[in-house]
């Protein structure tokens, strides 16, 4: 362990000699033999970030969880979030690692654009590399003081610790968004301002989406690994602990996950702000296919994560009363999403093509369905929640009225997407993004609502029965796998949408790519990649997990 | 549905049910709608449906086990329900053999294309300012636009409509891969900046590669001022208002 | 425990297969950045000037200077090319006059090969093009 940290520390500072010392280059590419420049450096950013994502989840998740431990006074907690943290050594290696790779990668193979990058950023570069030294010893007396400290006082490191890791990812998060949306240059590529080139138009919205991101991520992962360990376990003990941290994983990934859709919004929003005609290509343009696949991704993720909970609810002593409910919001949830990735115009051939837009996908093709369908399906997760909750509960009576008002608040919910939708075909299109975005932000006060009604009904209710951990089907935890496996590739996705919406330029708008990768692969080609170094990432985090010894660590007593 | 059974079945068996919901959208897809869905993205959709019966058959154990049972012969059904059963099983082999023949058939058909309505659209236009007389709707006024009526009619009217409808008396025989563009449609010109718009029509969609369409480029016969009142007015009689945010 | 390996690899594969294979399967076209004219040392100079009169339209020359006879902000090129022999037009491209620009610097930004091909369209402005890729030096 001790040894991984100084191996760590060592990369580290050769990176930043790399990083600082560089003389600039005049030549402006190099090549890379067989698969190209662009390819490799795309790959090894992509798992670099995928990494970092894990080094920045794997905390967040460890405090949320050894919280939940403390003030709860659960074991179980605070011993799965120590379980979690032992991770975190060999992974800072590996993305050290992967880190210095890829600078080393991108510097000798696009001398010219990185040179102008770090002369950009010059200064933000000896801040990352301070705080990545930081950050990296407070890790190591946060792991090394879990049972020495007082718990509060642990928990507050364990905050400074994440608040280090966060600044580390907004540094590097203004780098990525200048690429994209820069700022404080002039049109030649000057510097004019370097605040205002951190602070750019995606800086913010890019940080949010990637902070919010990474929790689910590390929610995700756990539970995929809690589903491998319950399918290999043999003693009933260990399969009630798995099944327990799956649930705990899970249900931290979707409700981050919830929230993704509405960042991603305002990021959109903000690149138009920037650039409209970064927008339409972005949104309709060469990348509108990245939107087709997106939609099959979250439809994975978001119905993976219900079949979990649905599949969990037909073991839960007590949720007879609500199983029928089940399939209607399944496949309220399969339309939901059929809409969502409804292509706007789909050519197949001469004979199929008909008249132009098709009456029925090429309506559903438009924004306005498209956010009607998000709304509906995150109303079927929030409801798959409510029944899982309410299963185990005795509804005291007396108190149908809050039933009602959960009823009548869904129910508007529902007509009023319709009437938004109905209008957004007769009404201008600044309207219709108003009308789009207030249904959208509607939903806030209305999960509220939902919720504030279930407290109030279930206020002091009693358990219908005990909730029997470890007997949920093992077809369910092939469910979590799929969903924390598309987890990973949307991240892939969207990191490559969010880099080819640049198409030919390097910084957008100031910095031309004249290298013969200037152009963007045809999308099955993007998706032969991405899923290759999924695979990759997933072989690796693999490899840590087994390296640490987790995989192979007893279970042992503090189970109900 | 939850207990097991040895007898025979009451009411409909989920097999059957499943069946009925696949073909059922196939056939609403392919032939109800009019005009049908393409092959392919009808299989697109067909997935979604699939992965729909297939979490509803597998949502509880009972429910496993009927359709378990259904497929492997081991339940006794109603006659009807039986002939079915036995109907489709025979005809699993032909719908696979047919599946298989159209896959290798040769095709003459055009290669498939997910046409893009709103392109991306070349560098000059990414920062193109729009002189200041017609950047906003607000201020066009009456004569330009009727200026920009006589231009309309002349160039833009025999595809595009007198109505800006789409439905001009050529629009018949342009339809591949996409006919004109109906400027009324919410989705079309309402959400598009006025210098994507100008692009359109000066560059037209005949030297595009990603358009493709045979809308003509106006740069040789129009001027700019002949381009932009012939906005003013295309704006005006379809009565959407360009993006301007 | 190995059983349970083998499937985690088996659903990760069907999972990246099913979004690769639907990937593959909508039909697409790789998009090309927009083609550079590549200026090369065989063209001859009426074809270096057909593209310096591209370069000339494009790198907004034209808000200064005519090429017809007009005055405008800066002198009239209409007869540029009988008046000025290859070095002063060099000279005055790459180091610019008055409140002219180097054409080598932004916000023109040309290349070598470029400012070659617009001293040729220059020539044929009331003359012949006679300059080749190669006889401007570049100081």
């Amino acid at each position: 362990m001790k040894k991984a940290i100084g191996y760590f520390i060592v990369v580290v500072l050769v990176a930043a000699a790399y990083f600082l010392g560089k003389e600039p280059v005049v030549e402006a590419y190099r090549e890379f033999p067989l698969i190209g420049a662009r390819n490799v450096v795309w790959i090894l950013a992509q798992l670099m970030l995928l990494f970092a994502a894990f080094i920045l989840a794997v905390p967040v998740f460890a405090v949320i969880i050894e919280a939940i431990g403390y003030f709860k006074r659960d074991e179980r907690y605070d011993r799965l979030a120590r379980d979690f943290a032992s991770l975190l050594p060999l992974a800072y290696l590996v993305t050290a690692l992967l880190g210095a790779l890829f600078s080393v990668m991108s510097f000798s193979l696009y001398p010219k654009f990185m040179g102008y990058m770090a002369g950009i950023f010059r200064p933000t570069i000896y801040i990352f590399f301070g705080l990545v030294f930081l950050e990296t010893v407070t890790l190591y007396i946060w792991y090394y003081t879990w049972d020495l400290l007082k718990k509060r006082n642990h928990l507050l490191l364990g905050i400074v610790l994440n608040v280090l890791g966060t600044l580390v990812m907004f540094v590097g998060n203004a780098w990525t968004s200048f690429k994209t949306s820069p700022a404080g240059v002039e049109v030649s590529g000057n510097l004019l301002s370097l605040s205002s080139a951190i602070f750019n138009y995606t800086f913010w919205p890019l940080n949010l989406h990637r902070f919010v991101a990474n929790v689910s991520f590390g929610g995700f992962i756990c539970a995929a690994y809690a589903a491998y360990r319950f399918l290999s376990a043999r003693t009933p003990e260990e399969k009630a602990h798995y099944d327990w941290m799956g649930y705990n994983g899970t249900l931290i990934g979707v409700v981050t996950t919830i929230l993704l859709p509405f960042i991603g919004y305002w990021f959109g929003i903000e690149m138009y702000k920037f650039n409209e005609q970064m927008g339409i290509t972005f949104m309709g343009g060469a990348l509108s296919k990245i939107w087709l696949l997106q939609a099959l991704v979250i439809a994975v993720i978001f119905i993976g994560t219900c079949y979990y909970f649905w599949l969990r609810m037909d073991r839960l002593p007590g949720a007879e009363r609500y199983r029928k409910y089940i399939p209607y919001l399944s496949w309220a949830l399969i339309i939901a999403f059929a809409v969502w990735s409804a292509p706007r115009a789909w050519v197949s051939s001469l004979e199929e093509m008909g008249r132009g837009l098709h009456p029925i996908y090429g309506k559903l093709g438009i924004m306005a369905p498209k956010i009607a369908a998000v709304n509906i399906a995150v109303l079927c997760v929030i409801l798959t929640f409510i029944l899982n909750r309410r299963a185990e509960r005795q509804v005291p009576p007396g108190r149908k009225i809050y039933t009602y008002l959960q009823w009548s608040v869904i129910l508007l919910v529902v007509l009023l997407n319709v009437a938004a939708l109905y209008y957004s075909y007769i009404v201008p299109s600044a309207t219709r993004i108003r009308i789009s975005i207030a249904t959208f932000l509607f939903m806030v006060p209305a999960i509220g609502m939902i919720y504030l009604m279930d407290g109030l009904l279930l206020r002091g209710s009693e358990r219908v029965g005990e909730m029997q951990w470890g007997n949920v089907p093992p077809r369910s935890q092939y469910g979590l796998i799929a969903v924390a496996v598309s987890n990973v590739w949307a991240m892939a996705l969207l990191g490559y949408g969010r880099a080819a919406a640049r198409l030919n330029w390097h910084v957008y708008g100031v910095m031309e790519d004249t290298s013969r990768h200037a152009g963007l692969p045809a999308m099955g080609e993007a998706t032969l990649i991405i899923s290759f170094l999924t695979l990759v990432f997933i072989g690796l985090v693999s490899l840590i997990f087994y390296m640490t010894g987790v995989t192979g660590r007893e279970v042992t007593g503090g189970e109900r | 549905m939850g207990n097991r059974m040895n007898g025979e079945r009451e009411g409909m068996p989920s097999g059957i049910l499943a069946l009925i919901i696949l073909i059922g959208s196939y056939i609403l897809m392919r032939f109800v709608i009019s005009p049908p869905l393409p092959s392919a993205l009808t299989n697109f959709f067909m997935l979604f449906v699939i992965v729909g019966v297939l979490i509803h058959i597998t949502l509880e154990d009972g429910r496993i086990e009927e359709f378990l049972d259904f497929i492997s012969f081991r339940s006794r059904l109603h006659p009807i329900y039986n002939v079915i059963r036995w109907t489709v099983f025979i005809m699993i082999p032909f719908f696979v053999t047919y599946q298989v023949y159209s896959a290798v058939k040769i095709s003459y058909a055009p290669p498939g294309e997910l046409f893009q309505p709103h392109v991306t659209p070349p560098e000059w236009v990414v920062g193109f300012k729009v002189p200041e007389w017609a950047s906003d709707p607000a201020t066009w006024g009456r004569g330009l636009i009727a200026e920009g009526k006589i231009y309309y009619e002349n160039h833009c009217a025999p595809c595009h409509g007198k109505e800006a409808d789409g439905r001009g008396p050529e629009a018949r025989v342009l339809i591949y891969p996409i006919p004109p563009t109906n400027f009324k449609d919410p989705g079309a010109i309402a959400q598009l900046p006025l210098s994507y718009v100008y692009w359109r029509v000066k560059e037209g969609g005949v030297r595009d590669r990603q358009f493709m369409s045979s809308m003509p480029a106006w740069e040789e016969e129009m001027d700019d001022e002949e381009i932009w009142k012939t906005i003013m007015y295309m704006y005006t009689k379809a009565g959407v208002k360009p993006r301007t945010w | 425990m190995k059983g349970s390996g083998l499937r985690l690899i088996i659903v990760a594969l069907i999972v990246t297969g099913l979004y690769a294979w639907f990937g593959n399967a909508i039909p697409q076209s790789p998009w090309e950045a927009p083609k550079r004219k590549v200026i090369t040392a065989e063209m001859t100079p009426r074809e270096l000037a057909r593209e310096g009169a591209a370069i000339y339209k494009k790198s907004g020359c034209g808000v200064c200077h005519s090429v017809v006879g007009e005055r405008l902000r800066a002198s009239d090129l209409s007869r540029i090319g009988a008046e000025r022999n290859v070095e002063d037009l060099a000279a005055v491209l790459y180091s610019g006059a008055d409140i002219m620009a180097p054409a080598n610097k932004p916000p023109a930004n040309l290349t070598d090969e470029e400012i070659t091909a617009l001293i040729a369209y220059l020539q044929s402005l009331g003359g012949r093009p006679k300059v080749r890729l190669g006889d401007v030096k570049a100081p």
